[in-house]
């Protein structure tokens, strides 16, 4: 069989670059990431079904940072994410997870990349301004999974004193509903950021509501498949570079309006 | 009750831009299931071997559980599969996944559909097309596949408006059709007006569901077309 140069030179340059492809493919680690469809401005898929918000910009910030790992996205509805984490498709699971005990059991957890905080959606005219002035009231439902619940449902039972209706929902429900709840009067209040009440209220355009200051706050966190150590000791190398040098403090302030960091740090939360 | 009502407007628009996929994901199992479906109509009819007892499982199974478990089960279940084998699946289209789940589950129902009718027709017609010389094939393609389809038709018609409106779930995988963009818009709006985004969702689901229903009922007649006069 004959082999003319061009054709040696081919088969040789294909060579180096499989070769070449190969220790590349060794050397670089790829993270498969889900982000939660349904949790703007935090994550969520923009117009032209491309993944935005504040996770996604973190996402990138911590790829960029870690040379040998690649971040590829699917944006997906919160169930399927966690179940998908959960057996192990998906490697790191985004939606502002609050840490909690039966998330610490099931998922290996990352640093604090941000902080949430929980208002108050309430008639202007109810005077109230705080958990402590709901006893005997209603909150509108929370799904059972979504941290807001298991926040709330702490809070609850460490102030017996204050009897507060609350129940769960069995499946993800929609924030503008736990709005409108409060506007039909059919609960008392909603409990949820001021980011996502404030844009809900907008679009709505609900004028006799009003947001009340901040009455509690989580740091989120990562869920990260439990089989995956490696990529939660990268995770959070990169989140702890990330805070110190100020970066995720000034994404914050960009995404929310101030540095959640030095508020978590005024409220007790660091 | 009128809150939001400006979003059914707005979101038609961008909903009707996604009619071709969940075409895409109605016609491709269509196709496939109505092939896999007579396969496993024939398997049915025919002796009981091994493959018959094989294949009646895969029915049993696909028709009795639930068709969002299936589509998890494939979704979740096998990349973990194709990964025993050294093979990652995991960056396929959803879509694919959704196909997979959905011809398994969709051939089971036409090939039971199918083998209903098949048993409702009348044999003689068969024995009447050897006797006329026609070899099992040209019996099977002029005589059994017709009177069975005719027979069919009106089960099949309710098993594919049943399918359309199973597109609707596939976006809980990521598929992103019309079901799977209304989804995304209400994502956007927080959940505001999404009964109103979901009415528009609806009203195309309904249109399209109106033209199966007449492409239906003109196959029908096509196949009755010998019969009528006869009563």
């Amino acid at each position: 069989m004959k082999i003319n140069g061009k054709a040696l030179a081919l088969i040789t340059a294909a060579a180096v670059s499989a070769t070449g492809f190969t220790a590349f493919a060794e050397e670089t680690n790829t993270a498969e990431i889900v982000l939660e469809a349904e949790n703007a401005p935090y994550s969520y898929e923009d117009e032209d079904g491309n993944p935005a918000g504040y996770e996604y910009e973190v996402l990138q910030l911590i790829d960029d940072y870690l040379e040998d790992w690649t971040f590829n996205y699917t944006v997906l509805d919160y169930e399927t994410a966690l179940a998908g984490t959960t057996n192990g498709r998906y490697d790191l699971d985004a939606g502002c997870k609050f840490r909690t005990p039966a998330r610490e059991e099931a998922f290996l957890v990352s640093e604090a990349y941000n902080y949430f905080f929980m208002n108050l959606v309430v008639k202007e005219d109810s005077g109230i301004e705080s958990l402590e002035d709901m006893d005997g009231k209603s909150i509108a439902p929370i799904v059972a999974t979504d941290g807001r619940a298991v926040a709330l449902a702490e809070w609850i039972e460490n102030h017996p004193e204050i009897e507060i209706e609350f129940e769960n929902l069995a499946s993800s429900g929609a924030m503008a509903d736990e709005i409108t709840g409060v506007e039909d009067g059919v609960y008392d209040a909603a409990y949820l950021s001021a980011e996502q009440a404030n844009a809900i209220l907008e679009e709505a355009g609900y004028t006799d509501l009003t947001i009340t200051e901040r009455v509690d706050g989580r740091d989120t966190v990562f869920l990260i498949n439990q089989d995956n150590a490696e990529l939660q000791e990268a995770v959070n190398e990169a989140i702890t570079a990330l805070t110190e040098d100020g970066t995720l403090g000034e994404l914050t302030v960009e995404f929310f309006g101030e540095d959640n960091f030095a508020v978590a740090e005024e409220l007790g939360l660091r | 009750m009128w809150r939001g009502h400006e979003l059914f407007i707005t979101s038609l628009p961008s909903l009707v831009e996604y009619i071709p996929v969940t075409l895409f994901y109605f016609l491709v199992p269509t196709a496939i299931s109505m092939v896999l479906g007579t396969v496993i109509c024939l398997v049915r009819v025919g002796k009981r071997n091994l493959l018959y007892w094989l294949v009646s499982l895969f029915v049993s199974f696909f028709r009795g559980t639930p068709g969002l478990v299936q589509i998890y089960l494939v979704f979740f279940g096998l990349p973990e599969i194709f990964a025993i084998f050294g093979m990652n699946i995991n960056r396929w289209d959803a879509g694919i996944f959704y196909v997979i789940a959905t011809c398994c589950n969709f051939s089971s129902f036409v090939s039971e559909a199918l083998r209903g009718a098949y048993g409702a027709i009348d044999k003689d017609q068969i024995e009447a097309g050897y006797s006329i010389g026609y070899n099992r094939w040209q019996c099977f393609w002029y005589v059994t596949a017709p009177l069975t389809l005719q027979v069919a038709l009106p089960n099949l018609k309710n098993l594919e408006i049943d399918l359309l409106k199973g597109t609707a779930v596939a976006y809980v995988i990521g598929v992103v059709d019309v079901m799977g963009r209304a989804d995304k818009i209400i994502a956007l709006h927080r959940g505001y007006g999404q009964i109103w985004i979901l009415l528009a969702a609806a009203v195309i689901y309904f249109l399209i569901n109106v033209v199966i229903e007449l492409v239906f009922n003109l196959l029908t007649e096509y196949f009755s077309r010998y019969e009528r006069g006869l009563t």
